[in-house]
């Protein structure tokens, strides 16, 4: 391994400074706006040298003094600039259409999108910075077509759920790699401050994931940070303030209808009503307006520094953002900071340099969410509205601390309420939340240091060494409480946790570039990729602090020596990579790109340590063909396919062995002495080895009318073969069953992104409008019986979801049903029929099987998670000197599984639907009686919970006002916008819960997106 | 340098780059546990592989709640299933009537759990040769692994009937592994425990108190072969009975009441023992083996249960009215039963009742409430884990083996092969720890005396349902329960498990 690194060296060393020609260098900007302008190609008039611009619009070539420089770039007018011994030569390039090809960045190297072959999405950074975005993968929300980004929650701080054409696999990661400057991080990007990005790549298919081997088979995100420009320094502000909350609140019983209603389910259960007098309650608690936090605020404060010369180029930025979150005030909030350094030299001629330096800190409180062991919000929902917050009578109060000494109390000394209705979990969520303390940090450091080399004529020489060095942990403290009888604590404790993880990722690529006759254009890459990351995480826990304060939080204040508990564990894993990319382009018309990539991964079984994957692309430009040249209607028209193979190897480590666990003990002694037992954990499978994604991709590209209106289409077919499944093996084997290839699951779909662009007078409107269609299926599980059981509910496990071949990736899973029984004649014909003892107002199960019984082999498919069509679309207007924009985004086809009711709770409270219980005959075929005794399992896993998740969300509408640029000279302001939007202002969904936006489409008591207003500035010097 | 050399170079370096093997640089061990390929070496390591046998052994919650005694004596004329409500378990309920199906009911959790016993034992067996220890430590722990062995498949075989009788590990290949027939099984069980009794130690140290004794392997001998029913072979119980009883190292506790108290753990009582404890200190729900706690505690207890004794719990296995009235007037009733049958209902759906006729209690109805719950191993106040999640950390020691059940075997195997004078003995050393008059019946009524006195000496410790399927009275005492003979002699066969097997494993009749 070490010559490996040697020789790489030697190679960059021993080539450095031995130049032939004059260089010319230069930067290619816009006529109309000045901005750089990517992948300009620029070739030597009569000769076949040629290159094409970078990022940053910037180009260098080796010459001769008399020669001549073309520039030409698709929808541009092409120039021709004599040498004459010039060494900078810049241009600025009018337009010659309406539209710019842009460049995109592929993996390893730019290319201009009318040679692409792939699919990709782009996002710039115009795009990005229509929107406040919380988080960078916001930015692809319904801009990207084939890319379904889901909120986890809307906690600050909370994860999005990003999926690239569908889900691909059961058991590995189904989150896309994401590559920052060339460096693929690992960990999320929840570290990069969305105002520092210049533009987002996505790797759809997967010829175009391909050279990322076995990391791309959920394709791959590009993210590009922004740099300086050549001219004087500018200093920059942005910020917005806001204020959030959430929009929508549920209807639940009060107290009275809640004493009603548990008087007649307590009747209809056969015992005696348990409140004597309902209408004495009043409206009770409000639970809902006790946890939501109200007007909580947001806000994002970034300054901007960048500028440079021909030689150096640079950016410094800082920023910080910090929201609260509109549930559990105090409790629920995000806090980050981030700096970057990016810089790039050219030191001479042939060589430069370059580094994209960022680093962030963020700190965040949580509280849980969608969960039914007792999230605040769950709790608000299924809590008693009899149970007062707080107990205020002083003789009760002094009661109920007498019966519970350790019972929680507020700043005035007076207890929480505590109910004698509903138990477990469900607490009283504002006495939870007062004893709540923990908090988690993340400190993170990503950066890369790069060198370019051109050691001959159109070879470059490239080598990039990216670090992502991380610290993060948490630490959290309990005080001594009762909550109620299944939920207390007799002692103080605290826990505290760190982690840091280094990976390291240093990529060598030797690029050869080159233009025959005009006609003939070669570009051949060849590189190679060494990855590892390491870390280990260590933790403990401790009781006994004397006196409990939640900010002395550390082990030494804690007395308790024997409750000490340490743990600790560590992980290592690494990646060895060759590839190599070979595009052709005949005169921009046909195009041909063929990739290969070799990965060999320590997390595989020795006998499939390494694998290749290959693919192949091609594109028909016929709007260069003479019989379409000239066409007043179709000014660009591509057709392109593409086949690749993609790895997967997001899986644990050390999957395919047999780890050895320490945690078979058992006791021994009078002392009852805990004995380390060892056993495997699980049968070990040394042939473990990728999943594979098979992709086909077929898509056109066409402009239109002056490229006014472009449109993208992608019909893809997306196989993952291999599937690590945990093949059920029989129990009779005595160990849990290894990860195996087993599996198959099939994503098809289309993409599609249509685009508008016009200019009417004095406005100019720019609309996207982005949909994307996918139909997901399990082809495969490999197990005798077809299925394996996904989600489950509630404390008896009653499951939800399942995973079985034949059917959509978790489906929901349970009874049909067909109404409520009427009367006792329908009762009697549906026991004698099923064999069942129902009463009239019990539900009406369906015999899906024909067997003459209700029973579990009835349940079957009722609701699908995954939607079919998601959409995007953006509006922008630009009159004068005022800009509006409008972002809506929706999904329709899937279903939301409602479980946030906690039915085995007999005293949880209801929303108010069930108002519409049945009564008596004729009064609802809808919804059951209420009952304490509920014989016929009402409750049951059943198509009553499942309800349409279509919705359509305008996600941002955003209205901003740049002063006139005269009107700001006198102040050096070069610019000044201010700007008001509103975010998730208004969400049309049949769904009547908290939220439809939730992950996985079952709702625990989803954590909803807030609705925000804010105002902000951006200001440029 | 010229440019050929320079290019000669680079491209020599990239030969060079593509074609070396860097095999060594992707093998990553893991870097906080041993793996299997380099565990099994020393005395040390063969040492925690025979604590991992015994580790299942403590296993009540493997997927799903399966403490065995509870499980049994759900399945008895003694308790209900209980819980919340009817859909808190539904395999318990499944159980408690009766109503099992392959695809409902407590099966494929017993299976899986003692099935995990089976494979850590024959891996101890397959590895024992390799490693380096010594021979007292081979053979010793070799008897208490075949000991482990043999109790696990004897719980198996009484559940079950028809079982894959595995003896090693199993290849990839061998996964579809037939049934062998009950007989075949039950020789397996015999010869196991037959080959650990003599390398067996009669006592063992206070520090090793939960380990295998020659008087437990004996006992569970004969407990097993008094389940096979055959008259022809009483004398051989009553010859491993006498051996247990001869050995002097076990007798009665003289006051009943401590015996399932926290000094009465494996005290001179005690033939075989359970033991669970608090140490674990665990948290983990999701994986309940990994604690070592008692979760049959918690599930037996009064839900939100309100006063000075008790904790709360979840309301499982209620007893039966029948029990709680045919017990009334045996002085072991108080130790068995917690009687808050007086309880009336308050506008909170809350039972406020009188406990032992003079605490206060206040308690929520479950599921198949009778105002009785079981009191052996009932959480206490006192029992509290101080750390970890209480819940799941109960040290109640669960007693498998007590000596008054090794001298009700000794005296029912006597009284079968005709010898009443040596039946009465035992039967009525039993009798007259708890100050009852001794038994003068002869023949079958001494037989239905002893059966009656396992019943009562023995409340819910998991054996009356087992004496009521041994000796044929299931169906009578156990038909209002739905309880068929020719099919509820076993649980059906996980349904997952003759799929997983593709069918090789058949369904147990009746299923």
């Amino acid at each position: 391994m070490k010559k490996v690194f040697i020789l790489t060296f030697l190679v960059l060393v021993a080539t450095l400074g031995f130049a032939q020609e004059r260089n010319v260098q230069g930067t290619v900007t816009s006529a109309e706006d000045g901005s750089p302008i990517p992948g300009v190609s620029i070739s030597v008039k009569g000769t076949t040298t040629g290159t094409i611009t970078d990022v940053n619009g910037n180009y260098l070539i080796k010459v001769g003094d008399n020669a001549t420089l073309v520039f030409s770039f698709i929808g541009l007018k092409t120039q021709e600039v004599p040498v004459q011994g010039q060494s900078q030569i810049n241009v600025s390039m009018q337009s010659e259409t309406m539209g710019v090809d842009e460049v995109v960045v592929v993996g390893y190297g730019t290319q201009k999108k009318s040679v692409v072959t792939g699919s990709i999405a782009k996002v710039n950074s115009s795009d990005i910075n229509k929107t406040a975005n919380l988080r960078t993968e916001q930015a692809l929300q319904g801009r990207t077509a084939g890319v379904t980004i889901t909120s986890n929650s809307g906690q600050p701080g909370a994860g999005l759920d990003v999926k690239v054409r569908g889900t691909s696999s059961i058991n590995s990661g189904t989150q896309p790699l994401y590559v920052v400057d060339g460096v693929p991080v690992d960990g999320g990007i929840d570290y990069l401050n969305p105002g520092d990005i210049a533009s987002i790549e996505v790797l759809k298919d997967a010829a175009s994931a391909a050279i990322y081997g076995s990391r791309g088979a959920n394709g791959v995100v590009l993210i590009t940070t922004k740099n300086g420009k050549a001219g004087k320094m500018t200093v920059s502000y942005d910020g917005y303030y806001g204020i959030q909350n959430p929009w929508k609140k549920l209807s639940v019983l009060d107290a009275t209808q809640y004493a009603v209603i548990m008087n007649e389910a307590s009747v209809n259960g056969g015992g005696q009503p348990i409140f004597s007098d309902p209408y004495s309650y009043g409206k009770g608690t409000d639970w809902q307006d006790e946890v939501f936090n109200y007007d909580a605020p947001i806000q994002n404060h970034q300054v901007t520094i960048s500028g440079g010369n021909e030689k150096s180029k640079y950016l410094t930025s800082i920023s910080y953002f910090n929201q609260q979150g509109i549930v559990a005030k105090g409790h629920s909030n995000y806090e980050r900071m981030t700096l970057r350094f990016n810089a790039d030299h050219n030191v001479s001629k042939i060589f430069k340099f370059g580094h994209n330096f960022g680093y962030s800190r963020s700190k965040s409180e949580g509280v849980d969410e969608n969960t039914e062991w007792g999230s605040p919000l769950g709790r608000a929902l299924n809590m008693d509205p009899i149970t007062p917050v707080v107990v205020t009578d002083s003789t009760a109060a002094a009661a109920l601390l007498s019966n519970y000494p350790n019972a929680v109390t507020n700043a005035k000394g007076q207890p929480y309420g505590i109910s004698p209705y509903v138990t477990s979990e469900i607490v009283n969520p504002v006495a939870a939340l007062a004893i709540l303390h923990h908090k988690y940090y993340t400190d993170k450091f990503v950066g890369n240091l790069y060198a370019e080399l051109t050691i001959l004529k159109n070879i470059k020489l490239r080598s990039t060494f990216g670090a992502d060095i991380a610290f993060w942990g948490n630490d959290g403290s309990s005080p001594v409480h009762y909550l109620n009888a299944t939920n207390y604590q007799d002692y103080n404790s605290m826990t505290r946790e760190t982690s840091k993880a280094l990976n390291f990722n240093w990529e060598n690529t030797i690029t050869y570039h080159n233009l025959w006759n005009d006609t003939h254009d070669f570009t051949f890459l060849l590189g190679n990729t060494i990855y590892k990351a390491e870390g280990n995480t260590m933790g403990g826990s401790k009781q006994g602090m004397p006196f409990y304060d939640p900010s002395m939080n550390y082990f030494d204040y804690a007395q308790n020596e024997e409750s000490e508990n340490l743990y600790g564990y560590a992980w290592h894993s690494s990646l060895l990579s060759y590839f190599g990319r070979m595009n052709y382009s005949y005169k921009d018309k046909y195009l041909f790109t063929g990739t290969v990539r070799m990965d060999g991964s320590s997390k595989f079984g020795p006998n499939n340590r390494y694998a290749i994957f290959p693919s192949f692309s091609a594109g028909w430009v016929l709007s260069q063909e003479d019989f379409m040249a000239g066409s007043s209607v179709v000014n660009f028209l591509k057709i392109r396919a593409s086949w690749g193979q993609n790895g997967n190897q997001q899986i644990d480590d050390y999957a395919y062995t047999s780890l050895i666990g320490s945690g078979s003990r058992y006791t021994f002694g009078v002392d009852q002495t805990l004995t380390p037992g060892a056993s495997p954990t699980k049968i070990s499978n040394p042939d473990l080895k990728w999943e594979t994604v098979e992709q086909t991709d077929i898509g056109m590209d066409i402009g239109l009318l002056k490229n006014k209106f472009r449109f993208a289409l992608d019909y893809y077919h997306k196989l993952t073969r291999d599937m690590l499944v945990t093949a059920p093996i029989p129990a009779l084997v005595g160990n849990a069953a290894p990860l195996t290839n087993l599996g198959d699951m099939l994503n098809t779909g289309f993409d599609g992104e249509f685009s508008y662009k016009a200019k009417i007078g004095e406005v100019s409107l720019d609309t996207r409008l982005t949909v994307s269609y996918l139909k997901n299926e399990v082809q495969k599980i490999g197990n005798e019986s077809g299925y394996i059981t996904g989600a489950t509910w509630g404390p008896e496990g009653m499951q939800i979801t399942r995973i079985e071949e034949g059917k959509p990736m978790n489906y929901f899973y349970g009874y049909k049903t067909n109404g409520i029984l009427q009367n006792q004649a329908e009762a009697d014909a549906y026991n004698s029929t099923y064999g069942q003892s129902a009463v009239p107002g019990d539900v009406r199960f369906v015999d899906v099987n024909n067997d003459g019984t209700i029973s579990d082999l009835d349940r079957t498919m009722i609701g699908d998670p995954t939607p079919s069509w998601t959409y995007g679309l953006n509006v922008g207007l630009n009159y004068r000197q005022w800009d509006f924009n409008l972002f809506l985004q929706g999904v329709t086809g899937n279903d939301i599984y409602d479980a946030s009711h906690r039915y085995d709770l007999a005293n949880a409270n209801y929303t108010t639907e069930v108002l519409d219980r049945w009564t008596g005959e004729g009064t609802s075929t809808t919804h059951a009686r209420v009952t304490l005794n509920d014989t016929n399992r009402n409750y049951r896993s059943s198509d009553l919970y499942v309800h349409s998740g279509n919705y359509v969300r305008i996600k941002n509408l955003q209205i901003g006002y740049s002063l006139p640029k005269g009107a700001t000279n006198w102040l050096h302001i070069s610019r000044l916008r201010i700007y008001g939007s509103a975010q998730n202002l208004y969400t049309i969904t049949g769904y009547k819960g908290f939220d439809p936006e939730i992950n996985g489409g079952i709702d625990r008591g989803i954590y909803p997106q807030p609705r925000t207003y804010m105002m902000g500035v951006n200001l440029t010097f | 340098m010229k440019i050929q050399n320079i290019l000669k170079v680079a491209l020599f370096s990239l030969v060079i780059l593509f074609s070396t093997s860097c095999s060594d640089y992707l093998d990553m061990k893991p870097l906080n546990t041993r793996v299997e390929e380099n565990f099994y070496q020393n005395q040390q390591d063969m040492y925690d592989a025979m604590v991992a046998v015994y580790d299942v052994l403590q296993w009540g919650g493997y997927q799903g709640y399966i403490p065995e005694e509870t499980l049994a004596n759900v399945a008895s004329d003694d308790a209900y299933a209980g819980g919340a409500n009817a859909g808190d378990q539904p395999a318990w309920v499944a159980l408690d009537n009766f109503s099992l199906t392959p695809t409902l009911g407590p099966q494929a959790s017993i299976w899986g759990r003692y099935y995990s016993g089976i494979y850590r034992a024959n891996l101890f067996m397959e590895k024992l040769p390799g490693a380096t220890v010594s021979d007292d430590f081979a053979k010793r722990s070799t008897a208490e692994v075949k000991f482990l062995r043999a109790f696990y498949y004897f719980q198996l075989e009484r559940w079950f009937g028809n079982l894959p009788l595995i003896l090693k590990t199993l290849k990839p290949s061998e996964y579809d592994y037939p049934q062998s027939a009950p007989a075949d099984i039950y020789a397996q069980i015999e010869k196991d425990l037959t080959e650990a009794i003599p390398d067996l130690p009669l006592t063992v140290s206070d520090s090793e108190k939960g380990r295998i004794t020659k008087g437990a392997a004996e006992s569970l001998l004969a407990r097993v072969i008094l389940f096979e029913n055959d008259d022809a072979r009483m004398g051989e119980v009553a010859n491993l009975i006498d051996d247990v009883v001869n050995s002097g190292v076990y007798d009665l506790v003289p006051d009943y009441g401590q015996i399932f108290t926290n000094a009465g753990r494996n005290n001179i009582e005690s033939v075989f023992e359970i033991q669970h404890s608090y140490n674990s200190k665990w948290g983990d729900w999701g994986w309940l083996p990994g604690g070592e706690g008692n979760i049959a505690t918690v599930m037996i207890g009064m839900r939100d249960y309100n006063g000075p004794t008790f904790q709360a719990g979840w309301g499982f296995s209620p007893v039966t009215e029948k029990l709680a009235n045919d017990m009334k007037g045996d002085p072991r009733f108080q130790y068995s039963i917690i009687d808050v049958s007086d309880g009336t209902m308050d506008e909170t759906g809350m039972m406020n009742a009188t406990l032992d006729g003079g605490e206060q209690i206040k308690y929520k109805p479950g599921y198949q409430n009778t105002g009785y719950f079981v009191r052996k191993n009932a959480p206490l106040k006192e029992n509290v884990a101080p750390d970890g999640e209480p819940m799941i950390n109960y040290p109640n020691n669960v007693r498998v083996i007590r000596y008054s059940d090794v001298l009700l075997m000794g005296a029912e195997a006597y009284a079968r092969s005709g010898n009443d004078g040596k039946a009465q003995t035992y039967l009525n050393e039993v009798r007259d720890r708890v100050g009852l008059p001794a038994v003068t019946a002869t023949g079958t009524d001494l037989v239905q005396a002893i059966w009656k006195e396992r019943r009562f000496e023995l409340a819910f410790e998991g054996q009356r349902y087992w004496d009521l399927v041994r000796t044929g009275r299931a169906s009578s005492v156990l038909g209002d329960r739905n309880w068929q003979s020719g099919r509820n002699e076993y649980l059906p066969i996980p349904q997952s498990e003759i799929d997983n097997t593709n069918r090789t494993l058949e369904q147990n009749p009746g299923y």
